[in-house]
């Protein structure tokens, strides 16, 4: 596929491949995808197709065997290890299926873990937390553990954790696989009224058909191939 | 991630595992408590030898002798005979072993010591000189050394002073003999006169000798020889053994305040002439001798210690890397770099040594407060107020930074590990 002009993330026949000689596994045999900006795109496969592995490669956490990923116009394998470190700090939030929030931290703390490690002052990362954490409407646990809270409440806060550093992508893997239909419901809908308030990028990596049903654009992997 | 932030986050990192960071930090105390006592002993003992050689010697005294050396004695190690000097011989119990010999001193050494640069006076030293008694009034008769006050004499008394000018029949005794003349105390017995027996060998007679006590030397635990007015000890000295131009030995002094790397200068002045020369140095040096050995052998065991602990910190901190994958892993997709998780991880390990270092530096310190007040009581009484356990602030911070140095080093293999880790790995695993 073309790259379009208009797209934010563009990727040009990816692979991936693991093991050596004789235990060679390939993952991803080949992917073309474009994602345009304030866009929300669905890679859905079952559980083995690629599907996490290829988010992985387009939010810069790990190098493809080979094939492009340009992102606004530059080249994540052509990033060394601190360009796409500073790439996901600054552009990038993160929403895993199991939450992995800092147990020993409280709330407030988790949210602003990604500012701390970018060096700013204690004050306006506390400052900036509150107002991540008031959009997800968690302000007033903010002094609790992360321990103290629900399942649900867990990943709106780590939500508010992705959306902090006002990212150009979020990338969510599973979010609502640790969690029950309701409240899973009420997280999506929380992620997509945000997602469209601020227009970031949002990849979706999920088995539920009906959620890839809301997003713009769906991708369906298997065997570590687009399918229609 | 800022410094500050750095150093608080491994803090709270170590709490976390109280009672591991607790037994590590453990390991680490024992080590630099050791550590610290040994050095508190050498220290204290250092200074409490210092004190004594006051008592002996200034640092502008320089003692000097004639030596035998290898060029003056047969290949076999025999000195040769040098007219105008007696010798006395000493060493070599076996067939070939050599034999060294002191020779006396005369008025051309006299001479050419005072010639020497740095010297301000030198005067022949007569401690050669044997008395038979020291008595006063009707008690005991003493045996006692003796020796010649020169001039300028500067070591501090418990009472009195150095005989002067005007008493050419001064005398300075040790403490010890305070309480043999049966006083109560040293000031009791200044101005007091106490007879001297001397006796000659030809022809066969004794003499008695008169001296005025000017002073009293202090109380330590060597005692040194009685110092006589310089006339007066002249005058045993002649009747003694017919003459006074050979003497056993020259004290030289160099001006007050003079710099150690002056007196070293001195001394290799006087050897180019021929002579041995012995510094305030050579003498604190001799007494430091052992006490450095002994000293370097317990740091040896307390680094041992030491080492010990290391091993064990760096296993506990593979073990916390290892438990904290996922932590790390969310980590690095957040944006923490390599560089940053091995600096957490280092500054974990550092901090383990620096508590360890500075709660051992203050348990030793402790132990110093409450046993140097009973050491002073018991074992080392006598030496005034001077503690046996000294904690120069610099080495206990010396060895709090050398702590952290090891935390350090052991912390390396697990922190570079940490940064290694592979995010996604790290992610997948529950």
């Amino acid at each position: 596929m073309p790259e379009s002009k208009t797209s934010l993330i563009a990727a040009t026949d990816l692979r991936k491949t693991y093991g050596k000689k004789s235990n060679v596994y390939e993952a991803l045999r080949g992917i073309n995808l474009s994602i345009k900006p304030g866009e929300s795109m669905a890679i859905v496969g079952k559980s083995g197709s690629g599907k996490s592995t290829l988010m992985h490669l387009l939010a810069g956490l790990d190098h493809p065997s080979s094939g492009k990923i340009i992102w606004n116009g530059q080249a994540l394998t052509d990033m060394n290890e601190g360009q796409l470190t500073s790439l996901r700090n600054t552009r990038v939030g993160f929403i895993f299926q199991q939450f992995f929030l800092q147990p020993t931290l409280t709330v407030m703390e988790n949210t602003y873990l990604p500012l701390k490690i970018a060096g700013v002052s204690p004050g306006k990362r506390k400052q900036l937390a509150s107002e991540a954490l008031q959009a997800v409407d968690l302000l007033d646990k903010a002094d609790n553990r992360a321990t103290d809270l629900s399942g649900g409440q867990r990943q709106r806060v780590a939500i508010a954790r992705a959306l902090i550093n006002k990212p150009d992508v979020i990338f969510a893997d599973e979010p609502t696989g640790n969690l029950d239909s309701e409240t899973g419901q009420q997280v999506i809908n929380l992620l997509f009224e945000l997602q469209k308030k601020h227009n970031i990028t949002l990849v979706i990596v999920t088995h539920d058909e009906d959620l890839a049903k809301r997003c713009d654009q769906t991708i369906n992997i298997r065997d570590g191939k687009v399918v229609k | 991630m800022r410094l500050p932030d750095y150093i608080a986050t491994a803090q709270t990192n170590l709490l976390r595992t109280k009672v591991r960071t607790f037994l590590t930090v453990l390991a680490f105390v024992i080590g630099t408590f050791t550590l610290a006592m040994v050095t508190a002993f050498s220290q204290g003992l250092r200074s409490y030898v210092n004190t004594q050689l006051n008592a002996y010697g200034q640092p502008n005294v320089i003692r000097v002798s004639l030596g035998s050396t290898p060029s003056q004695a047969s290949s076999s190690g025999v000195p040769y005979y040098q007219s105008n000097r007696q010798a006395t011989v000493t060493g070599g119990g076996g067939p070939h072993d050599g034999k060294t010999a002191s020779y006396t001193l005369g008025q051309s050494d006299l001479s050419k010591v005072k010639a020497t640069p740095g010297i301000v006076a030198a005067y022949p030293d007569y401690s050669t000189l044997n008395i038979d008694y020291v008595q006063y009034q009707n008690t005991h008769k003493y045996v006692m050394q003796v020796q010649g006050a020169y001039p300028t004499e500067t070591i501090a008394l418990s009472a009195g002073s150095f005989p002067a000018a005007n008493q050419p029949d001064g005398i300075v005794i040790p403490y010890s003999y305070v309480e043999a003349f049966g006083a109560s105390s040293p000031t009791q017995l200044l101005g007091k006169t106490v007879s001297i027996q001397v006796s000659s060998v030809q022809p066969v007679q004794t003499h008695i000798y008169t001296a005025t006590i000017t002073g009293v030397l202090p109380d330590t635990a060597h005692q040194p020889a009685a110092y006589l007015a310089n006339q007066l000890i002249a005058r045993m000295v002649q009747f003694q053994t017919g003459s006074t131009t050979q003497f056993s030995g020259i004290t030289a002094l160099a001006r007050n305040n003079v710099a150690k790397s002056e007196r070293a200068q001195i001394k290799s002045a006087l050897q180019s002439k021929g002579y041995k020369a012995e510094t305030y140095d050579d003498l604190i040096a001799n007494f430091n001798k052992p006490l450095t050995v002994v000293s370097a052998g317990l740091t040896g065991f307390a680094a041992i210690a030491l080492l010990a602990a290391t091993i064990g910190i760096v296993n506990t901190l593979l073990m916390a890397v290892l438990e904290r994958t996922q932590e790390i892993g969310l980590l690095k997709a957040l944006g923490m770099r390599k560089k940053g998780i091995t600096f957490i991880y280092l500054v974990e390990a550092a901090s383990i040594g620096f508590w360890g270092g500075v709660i051992g530096v203050a348990l030793a310190m402790i132990v110093g407060l409450v046993a140097n007040p009973i050491l002073n009581r018991t074992v080392f009484t006598g030496i005034g107020s001077t503690h046996i356990l000294a904690y120069p602030l610099s080495y206990m911070a010396g060895i709090i930074i050398g702590a952290m140095i090891i935390g350090l080093l052991a912390g390396t293999l697990p922190a570079v590990r940490a940064g290694r880790l592979d995010p996604i790995e790290a992610l997948r695993r529950e």
